[in-house]
């Protein structure tokens, strides 16, 4: 009898492992399919003739925003107003009574809720020269994503990232919440 | 009798609520599109992957090296609840109109002409400063003679827009000649449907 239990606990045991592992392969597997975007590029080379970035480089614009809210770019604060607008690198901070939403120039929306930290790591959207790629990444907050152009004409060049997973994507809607881990 | 049950299992509650709140709560959820259909994520760490394809659904992750749960669904409230500040705080989704084009002018169809009033309600309802107007092209004619008529047909509808009152400050043009055709064709082919401005309010 004893024997019996301990070889079911075994059974258990090996069918645990293994299918952790096969979601570890598969995790890799999507990583491989996902890999990063080509290190950042200056506005001044990807600003073609036919560029869809507008010609400052501008990658989003302020569209909404209540209570205290803050744009970071290259260490200073930027106040915000209706069509700020809002380069690569720059971080979006809203307080505890803020909120504020943007859109990007392939339509893509995003908005933070309070206590929220969101940084635009990549923006490239040049369709004629096949350079499409949008990297957010949340550090804290609540968020909500409504996925643009960019995600139609090629998932793969879209990224969400998070302190905890990754985020891929197939035309979607969709909510992230992160919390601060208690150590830091 | 009844307070005994409780006295006894008042430290699981205790322990629970502790639980809830030392835990770090990372929640990713999907909801359907404006248009209705529902889209899919993919969330993925070092701990494993789970596809959400359903409206509603919820993932939770611990750290980055535990798996997310499998995905279930999510009261409406508690989406409310938590993200109803976010979700109110989204923009108004873009509208995006395309123009047509006469065949080698900068001269609208009939049709398109008709439509402009409903690009000015689209910059009323969003109190748009912030509108891009790209001119395109088919491929019959030289390419620099392409991009000059692609160009033309961006300024032509600059011009209209700025006559019906939108201020000219808010609107930027760009010209993409034969490049960035909506439907693909060998060179030297007239198709309408490539002859066009579009204008997009955001």
């Amino acid at each position: 009898m004893k024997w019996v239990i301990v070889l079911f606990a075994l059974i258990f045991f090996m069918g645990t492992t293994t299918m952790a592992a096969s979601d570890r392969e598969l995790a890799r597997r999507y990583m491989e399919e996902h890999p990063a975007p080509a290190p950042a590029q200056t506005p001044a080379t990807i600003v073609g003739k036919t560029a869809l970035v507008a010609s400052d480089g501008e990658i989003a614009r302020v569209k909404t925003f209540q209570g205290s809210v803050q744009v970071e770019r290259t260490g200073k604060t930027i106040p915000v107003n209706r069509d700020e607008k809002i380069y690569k690198g720059d971080t979006l901070k809203t307080g505890a009574d803020g909120s504020m939403g943007i859109t990007f120039r392939d339509n893509t929306l995003l908005s933070l809720g309070p206590d929220s930290t969101v940084i635009m790591d990549e923006f490239l959207f040049d369709p004629a020269q096949g350079k499409l790629s949008i990297v957010t990444r949340i550090i804290k907050g609540t968020a909500a994503y409504l996925s643009g152009i960019i995600a139609k004409l090629s998932p793969q060049s879209v990224r969400f990232e998070t302190p905890v997973a990754t985020v891929g994507f197939r035309g979607t809607r969709f909510l992230v919440k992160i919390e601060e881990e208690k150590s830091r | 009798m009844k307070s005994r049950i409780v006295l006894r299992i008042s430290p699981f509650i205790f322990l629970f609520l502790v639980s809830c709140a030392a835990a770090p709560k990372n929640l990713f959820v999907l909801l359907p599109d404006p248009d209705g259909k529902t889209g899919q994520i993919v969330v993925a760490n070092q701990g494993g992957t789970q596809v959400i394809d359903k409206p509603g659904y919820v993932t939770e992750i611990r750290d980055a090296a535990t798996p997310p749960t499998p995905p279930r669904l999510m009261d409406k409230k508690e989406i409310e609840r938590l993200f109803g500040t976010a979700l109110s705080a989204q923009p108004v989704p873009p509208a995006t109109y395309i123009l047509y084009f006469k065949t080698g002018a900068a001269e609208l169809t009939e049709e398109s002409a008709k439509r402009l009033p409903e690009i000015l309600a689209a910059i009323a309802e969003r109190k748009s400063s912030d509108l891009s107007v790209v001119g395109h092209s088919d491929t019959v004619g030289a390419k620099e003679k392409n991009q000059e008529i692609s160009y033309n047909r961006a300024q032509r509808v600059k011009e209209i827009l700025v006559k019906m009152g939108v201020d000219p400050r808010a609107i930027s043009t760009e010209s993409h000649g034969e490049e960035n055709p909506l439907v693909k064709t060998p060179d030297e082919v007239t198709e309408p449907r490539n002859r066009r401005v579009e204008v997009t309010v955001r």
